[in-house]
């Protein structure tokens, strides 16, 4: 049954998000008018007369008054429409449809395999503070944890795609084979197999800071009473671990978790860029750069969204994980 | 427990090993495509869109849709073809050279196409087709990119009209012959009425009854045009052209596969590229194209042997000699880099401190220990790749000099112009040359009798192009060594263009500028759009002669330059528009593109370097026509 208050409380944080959302998208279309350059003063080309920049300006809609821009935009938004996309001219709600799945793709799985990982290692060395298993993983972790992400790419692609040929350098499938019609396990295969450098590069330089911060959530909830107090009561040792102490800790590594996948849209134009990942990261950058503005606040707004949904969504899930928090 | 851990490991293991083995990459089908890459996607394939104006669209298109001429592959000249004001151009759809006719002062132009070219449908290409392509242009300034070789006078066509005479002769009626005439109208690529006109005629329904103005109306419709989605609207299998290569399959940000056109019209053609024939194929399957996003990448999938093609750097050559499958070639790419100056600001606007810093800039050291061999130096704004336009005769700014004596004739000329110093820079003197900086000069002064401001060096970062910021940085040493206050400041190119090509008619905001490079056509008429005076960016919105150079009789003369029909005196008009660039220097030419390519010679045969462009990749139109797969 649905409590009143967790009813209320969720319809209060989603206004609260569309509010936010709002703000955001308001700065994020401010914020792009007032960056030097605009996208046709950047196209230089001595066969561009300007009688043709003026008209490509025109077709963008750059000469109408910046408050008319705004209204045109927030329309678009609330249509999710977006607009179409200077650089490619087609609809930026299709580029994004396009790309954002495989940026989920990669950084999803990156985000789950880490914190699996870092949970299961970060419960271990809180268990066994102080012993060599503790400092082994401890510094393991530091060691790809600050590790430039980009040169682990090069030196894993180096090592597993150029020297022993076992995975492909880049991308996300092999041109080759798909521009041959394959079958649909063909495709899987192919996808895992592009796949797996990328996923492992990820998992390997983040699951330390998920390990760490389970290791420290774990610590303070070894402490509390109703773990003593099961220790007193004589249960074993596993049992204490895993069901008394670990589920409890694991709410701050789950909030981790889905901000993490959250902020992956912007935060993975590196790893797309060594590994040549068609995701949603190089664009954002690329847009930005270009100052394609429709497609820049397209994927702003789709990473504003996301991480105010994972919010509403962390709230929703610790009511659940934890029935202590009330709503009321 | 242990046993579970263990089941565990052997999946994963199994996993792994069956994702690594990948059973399915013996299945790729063994085939001639062609494999090429690159860092940049291809934006669009609708040829009317201004925004896909990028050199890999641009390659695509002109795959699939061709012009009635074209440059030779080697830029041979032909002496035997009378009345042309570029020699180096060849009858592609045409038949002939086009014979030029003066009526009533009007000229008209007669072009014969052959009968043999035929649409992809099978149809025949006909003079329908070529008059439809041209009205595009004529009625809605479509193709865009294309639109500054159609006018000499801004928003003004030379072309008047274009009309079909039989099914295979079309004639131009001209209000003026200018000598682009050639490398505009008639090298537009030609499309098919029958798949085009549907498209024109409904965004023509579409805007008709709108209560717009003409001017408005038009660009809708093209807007309109330009907006078809090709590839999704008009599918790949859709479209219908001409040329040697068809698009069949497209993933945007990832791969474009095109296949040969096995019923080619020019199939078995012979052309003549370096004295050696070669017979148009197109020989091999076809042309996958593959979108890594880093060059360090590609370089690793070049090396794997994964493409067959691709552009490398200086420090690669050694790795690629070794291999015996492989072989390197170098190109100059007809580019422009360069040192820009603010004249409107003082101490730009002195000759004699530009002279100063074109003596600094020592461009063949810097080839030499910053850039390896990959900017070679140039001394005119029609680099010498050009040769048929480039004037070799001018002063070439201290070569042969090292960085002391430049230095010491940087100072000397600036004191000779009355340029004083708090205190002079010292130099030690042997045998009457410099072989030392002594003591650096201190707070310059103008020959006005103020200090000189502290100078700021626009350039590309270090993190986007480490070298070029290296320049810069050597540059600004230079000129702080002879007591000349600048300083390199890293800029992105949008900031950058923001402020020295303001188009809002404000004044640019710079004092010298190494951001900007262009990017060069065979011919020179970019002389008149980059140097004019009208083209200052405070007179007109758009201007490309950022410098704010005025000089009324350069402007003359490149106005000239852009009508004359005769060859020879358009060249001796050009050198002398290259003859004042260098003298005046509102702009120093500094350096052009040396491409170093790399291709696999085991897999394919008759590859083939054409000048400025290269072998292969986007520009060689011909290449990939008559490359041939190994047996």
């Amino acid at each position: 049954m649905i409590h009143v208050g967790f009813t209320k409380y969720i319809t209060r944080r989603i206004l609260e998000g569309i509010i936010s959302l709002f703000v955001v998208i308001t700065i994020i279309f401010f914020l792009f008018r007032v960056m030097p350059g605009d996208p046709v003063s950047m196209i230089l080309d001595p066969k561009m007369t300007p009688e043709m920049k003026e008209m490509i300006r025109n077709s963008y809609g750059l000469n109408e008054p910046i408050f008319v821009q705004y209204g045109i935009y927030l329309k678009n938004i609330i249509t999710l429409n977006m607009g179409n996309s200077f650089h490619y001219s087609k609809p930026v709600f299709e580029i994004i449809m396009e790309k954002l799945p495989n940026t989920l793709l990669l950084f999803t799985s990156a985000s789950i395999l880490a914190s699996v990982l870092g949970i299961f290692l970060g419960r271990i060395i809180a268990w066994k503070r102080n012993s060599n298993t503790e400092y082994i993983l401890s510094v393991v972790g530091l060691f790809f944890y600050n590790m430039p992400l980009f040169w682990l790419g090069l030196i894993l692609i180096y090592i597993f795609s150029f020297s022993l040929g076992l995975f492909p350098i880049g991308g996300m499938i092999d041109y080759q084979l798909w521009s041959f019609n394959p079958s649909i396990i063909e495709k899987i295969l192919d996808i895992l197999h592009h796949l797996f450098l990328p996923l492992i590069t990820l998992t390997v330089s983040s699951f330390c800071g998920m390990m760490f911060l389970m290791r420290t959530s774990m610590v303070e909830t070894l402490k509390e009473d109703y773990v003593i107090a099961a220790k007193a009561r004589g249960l074993p040792d596993k049992v204490i671990r895993n069901k008394y102490a670990a589920r409890n800790a694991e709410l701050p590594v789950i909030t981790a978790l889905i901000l993490g996948i959250s902020g992956s849209i912007g935060g993975g134009v590196l790893t797309e860029t060594v590994f040549s990942w068609p995701g949603i990261g190089y664009e954002l950058f690329r847009s930005t750069m270009e100052r394609d503005y429709p497609l820049a606040q397209g994927c702003f707004f789709m990473l504003s969204l996301i991480t105010i949904v994972s919010v509403i969504v962390i709230d929703v899930v610790y009511s659940y994980l934890d029935p202590r928090i009330s709503y009321d | 427990m242990k046993f579970k851990i263990l089941i565990v490991l052997l999946v994963i293991i199994f996993f792994i090993i069956v994702i690594a083995i990948n059973p399915l990459s013996n299945t790729k089908k063994n085939n001639s495509y062609l494999r090429t890459s690159g860092i940049t996607e291809i934006k669009g394939l609708n040829p009317f869109n201004p925004s896909f104006n990028d050199v890999y669209s641009a390659s695509i298109q002109r795959n699939i849709w061709e012009p009635l001429y074209k440059y030779s592959p080697d830029f041979s000249e032909n002496h035997e073809i009378k009345n042309s004001p570029d020699k180096r151009i060849i009858p592609w759809i045409a038949k002939e050279m086009p014979i030029y006719n003066e009526v009533d002062n009007k000229h008209e132009v007669i072009v014969k196409i052959r009968q043999d070219v035929y649409w992809w449908d099978k149809k025949k290409l006909t003079a329908d087709d070529v008059v439809f392509s041209g009205n595009l242009m004529l009625n809605f300034g479509i193709p865009v990119n294309d639109r500054s070789s159609w006018q000499i006078i801004e928003g003004k066509y030379y072309v008047d009209k274009i009309e079909k005479i039989d099914n295979f002769t079309i004639k131009y009626t001209l209000n003026e012959l200018v000598p682009i005439f050639q490398i505009g109208p008639l090298m537009s690529m030609i499309f098919p009425k029958h798949q085009w006109k549907p498209i024109v005629d409904k965004s023509i329904k579409k805007f008709n009854e709108h209560e717009e103005t003409d001017i408005n109306k038009r660009n809708l419709i093209a807007n309109e045009i330009w907006s078809v989605d090709v590839g999704k609207d008009l599918k790949l299998n859709e479209i219908i052209g001409s040329g040697p290569f068809k698009p069949v399959n497209w993933k945007q940000g990832e791969y474009m596969r095109m296949d040969s056109n096995h019923d080619y019209w020019a199939k078995g053609r012979i052309i003549k590229i370096y004295g050696k024939e070669y017979e148009i194929g197109p020989y091999i399957d076809g042309i996958l194209r593959m979108v890594y996003k880093s060059s360090d990448t590609i370089n690793l999938v070049m090396k794997n042997g994964d493409i067959d093609i691709t552009s490398i750097q200086p420090s690669d050559i050694s790795y690629f000699q070794k291999n015996n499958n492989m072989e390197i070639k170098t190109c100059t790419r007809n580019s422009l880099f360069f040192i820009g100056f603010n004249l409107r600001k003082k101490p730009m606007s002195y000759l004699c401190f530009r002279q100063s810093v074109s003596y600094l800039y020592n461009k063949e050291l810097l080839n030499d220990r910053v850039f390896h061999g990959r900017l070679s130096p140039i001394y005119s704004v029609v680099p010498y790749v050009n040769e048929y336009w480039h004037n070799p005769n001018l002063q070439t700014y201290g070569k042969g000099m090292n960085t002391i004596e430049r230095q010491y004739k940087a100072f000397n000329i600036l004191k000779e112009c009355g340029f004083d110093w708090k205190t002079e820079p010292r130099f030690e003197i042997e045998n009457e040359k410099p072989i030392k900086l002594i003591s650096k000069g201190i707070d310059i002064i103008m020959p006005d009798g103020n200090s000189c401001p502290e100078l700021k060096i626009f350039g590309s970062p270090a993190s986007e192009v480490p070298d070029s910021a290296q320049a810069n940085i050597m540059l600004q040493e230079w000129m702080n060594d002879i007591g000349i206050p600048a300083k390199f400041i890293p800029i992105d190119f949008g900031t950058a263009t923001d402020f020295i090509y303001p188009s809002d008619l404000s004044e640019p905001n710079f004092d010298i500028n190494t951001v900007v490079g262009w990017s060069l056509g065979p011919d020179p008429m970019y002389l008149k759009d980059l140097w004019h005076s009208s083209h200052r960016p405070e007179m007109i919105s758009g201007g490309l002669n950022a410098e704010g150079y005025i000089n009324f009789e350069y402007d003359k003369l490149s106005e000239q330059s852009i009508r004359e029909m005769d060859p020879k005196k358009r060249r001796k008009i050009v050198f002398k528009l290259q003859e004042i660039i260098s003298k005046e220097i509102p702009i120093f030419p500094t350096t052009t593109v040396t491409n170093i390519q790399v291709y696999r010679k085991d897999r394919f045969e008759d590859w083939f370097s054409m000048p400025t462009y290269g072998i292969g990749g986007a520009e060689n139109q011909y290449s990939y026509m008559i490359l041939k797969p190994k047996q």
